[in-house]
């Protein structure tokens, strides 16, 4: 077992083949031969790190993304029932969790917050999305005029 | 209120000076023409005062909307998405963008464009967020003549900022006599085209002949049922790269009597392939596509009650995956086409899946009789099947057991119930999980199904079931999944079981926790449960 430090403090346990579900940690497990010191990771608070631990421990054992196939995999947006399940239940830290995904390399990880981002976006109108993510519309009138001639569809039918 | 400054000279209220001047004199005239115009000049007066106040009111209520809106931007900022680096967020918006549908009211890549500056930046700076959409081209009574002219414009739009990226097309074309003059347009861009999806009501687009098809990997083709001509899709066999050839119907057979079919070539780079067999030489095509490592076969389309004598063809496929709907009548069955005519010696994948759809008594006998071909094909091939998937088969646990009996390798088995439907008027309900099928599984003891001691499926390391029965039997289903949790690598020798490092189970009822709870010593030790109800 290796413990983990969180960027709060917390200690966390975990497995070697649960933590090399990130490539950050296996390369750094490659040069600790002694589990006895726990390893920091400053960009990662402890409610997100148990989070990604959760993700790692459910699928240790599985096949690691290949990384040719990354585009065709990325392009599509296909969630697995359980990944769904565990990513929409945490949809309040999705970001930082999508961060801690990217900080750590825990690529199937990352696919997966990015995945249910997108998904939350598809579909929706622009203003729909503004109000989803709380962003404020500071484009130019330049701008605004030309996405309305992009827009005009809904005037047509 | 009026301001400090300004005092009305006219004393409202005073009903004794309207008594007093009541009966007019000269004097009383005079009086009330001069308080008339003191009167007029308060009016101006209070007219003034309340404009500056208007302006005022005004003035502060600008001042609100800019700080709530400078309020609005500052907490904007706090937004978690706001954190996110660029990379991250330009996959995000790639993402977003797939598949959108330039019909739409909503245009998936459009919108995530018009949210703000930086998205706005970001997606017009990303050629992905362009190079994958949907289009329909409507009949000829459907055109409007704004709408084209939109469509066209959104069209050139996303052919423009998808840049020279390769494009990921869903086209879909209705029935006209002529083709659609943007399906002209879109065949300029055809030398990016990388995955093509093609709705149409035939395959007949004399523009697909000519175009460049050179960068084409994908192509799914779904022709309308009623269209009863042969494919020709010579277009295609201009192609040098395509890798995955899908189509609803049959592939075009050297024997057709139509003349170019004859020179149909060899298609050696298409690895992945999808059709549906057609009389009288069913798995004739496979001829042209001797690199398949995946065969999809889809409904049966035949007429005979006996397949025909037909020499065997042996492919080099690690996949085979069959899809059908409910057979019809007495005609024999598509599993049981492919597993009489098949020889697959590499084959490690097996997934056989029924469309939903009624059942008569007639046609679960003939899909039952159809599995029992599956060992003898299996024993043929001499193939070491890894995986097997039955999805939705309205077919007995004995059945199932059977098949799994002849699996020593298999390593991942999926079974799925079909849906229960309400209206269900011929057979009974038949779906293969049961008790039975659960302790068949298990690692050391007999069932009713299964007299051996000796276990069925000894490599097996991932199981899924989803059930569709109510009053699911969890006790079974938890003591099979502890028989097989053997993490000590001398005890799985010893056994010659290996060790379930997976479980999922998807049930209709509501699942009690506590039921589960004798799984968790084994899902902290490294075992993946899912355990999911209703």
């Amino acid at each position: 077992m290796f413990t983990l430090l969180s960027e709060d403090g917390i200690s966390f346990q975990a497995e070697r083949d649960v933590l090399e579900r990130s490539v950050l940690l296996k390369n750094m497990l490659e040069d600790v031969q002694d589990s006895s010191n726990s390893i920091p990771l400053p960009n990662v608070a402890s409610a997100v790190l148990e989070k990604v631990l959760h993700f790692c421990e459910h699928h240790r054992g599985d096949p690691l993304p290949v990384p040719e196939e990354d585009e065709t995999r990325m392009r599509k947006i296909v969630i697995e029932d359980w990944d769904y399940d565990f990513i929409s239940a945490n949809c309040d830290i999705v970001f930082e969790i999508i961060m801690a995904a990217n900080y750590l390399d825990i690529k199937d990880l990352l696919d997966l917050g990015c995945k249910y981002v997108a998904s939350l976006i598809k579909g929706k109108s622009t203003e729909q999305i503004r109000e989803l993510f709380h962003i404020v519309n500071d484009l130019t009138p330049e701008e605004e005029e030309k996405i309305k001639k992009e827009n005009q569809w809904a005037e047509a039918v | 209120m009026p301001s400090e400054t300004f005092l009305p000279r006219v004393n409202l209220g005073e009903d004794r000076l309207v008594d007093r001047l009541r009966f007019l004199g000269n004097h009383q005239r005079s009086e009330i023409s001069s308080i008339l115009q003191d009167v007029d000049r308060d009016l101006e007066h209070y007219s003034s005062e309340i404009y500056t106040l208007q302006a005022k009111l005004s003035f502060l209520e600008s001042q609100r909307e800019r700080l709530r809106n400078h309020k609005a931007a500052l907490s904007s900022l706090l937004s978690p998405i706001h954190r996110l680096p660029n990379e991250l967020l330009a996959r995000i918006l790639m993402l977003a963008g797939q598949e959108s549908g330039l019909n739409s009211t909503n245009v998936d890549a459009l919108s995530v464009a018009a949210v703000c500056y930086r998205w706005r930046q970001m997606a017009l700076a990303s050629s992905s967020v362009w190079s994958s959409f949907h289009i329909y081209l409507p009949r000829e009574d459907e055109d409007n003549e704004k709408l084209d002219s939109l469509l066209e414009y959104r069209l050139d739009l996303f052919l423009e900022r998808s840049g020279q990226r390769p494009l990921d097309l869903s086209i879909q074309v209705a029935d006209r006599d002529d083709e659609h003059p943007l399906f002209l347009n879109l065949t300029e861009s055809s030398p990016r085209w990388e995955n093509l999806s093609l709705d149409a009501y035939n395959d007949d687009y004399p523009s697909l002949q000519s175009a460049n098809l050179s960068s084409l990997k994908t192509v799914c083709i779904r022709v309308a049922e009623e269209w009863t001509e042969p494919l020709q899709l010579m277009w295609i066999t201009s192609t040098k790269n395509l890798s995955t050839l899908s189509s609803n119907m049959g592939l075009p057979r050297n024997k057709e009597v139509n003349e170019p079919l004859r020179s149909f070539p060899v298609m050696h780079s298409v690895t992945k392939l999808t059709f549906c067999p057609e009389e009288p030489d069913f798995l004739e095509p496979l001829h042209r596509f001797p690199n398949i490592r995946y065969l999809g076969l889809q409904d049966l389309n035949m007429a005979e009650a006996d397949i025909p004598a037909l020499s065997h063809v042996i492919l080099p496929i690690t996949s085979l995956d069959i899809l059908f709907g409910p057979p019809v009548a007495v005609s024999p069955h598509l599993i049981e086409l492919a597993m009489d005519i098949l020889t697959a010696p590499s084959l490690s994948s097996l997934m056989i899946t029924s469309k939903p759809g009624m059942y008569t008594a007639e046609g679960q006998e003939i899909l039952i009789n159809s599995l029992s071909h599956i060992p003898s094909f299996l024993e043929r091939s001499n193939c070491m099947l890894t995986q097997l998937v039955l999805k939705a088969l309205p077919v007995t646990d004995q059945c199932v057991v059977d098949v799994l009996k002849h699996l020593h390798a298999l390593s991942e088995l999926t079974v799925e119930d079909p849906i229960a439907e309400s209206d269900y008027d011929a057979p009974p309900y038949l779906g293969p999980i049961s008790r039975e099928l659960i302790e068949s599984l298990h690692a050391h003891r007999r069932s009713s199904l299964r007299i051996s001691l000796s276990p069925i499926v000894p490599k097996l390391r991932s199981l899924v079931l989803k059930a569709q029965s109510t009053g699911f039997d969890f006790s079974s289903f938890i003591s099979t999944v502890a028989s097989r949790w053997i993490p000590s690598t001398y005890a799985s020798m010893e056994t010659g079981v290996a060790c379930l490092r997976s479980v999922e189970l998807h049930l209709v009822q509501e699942v009690d926790p506590e039921d589960y709870l004798p799984l968790a010593p084994f899902e902290a030790s490294g075992l993946r449960v899912v355990v999911k109800g209703k």
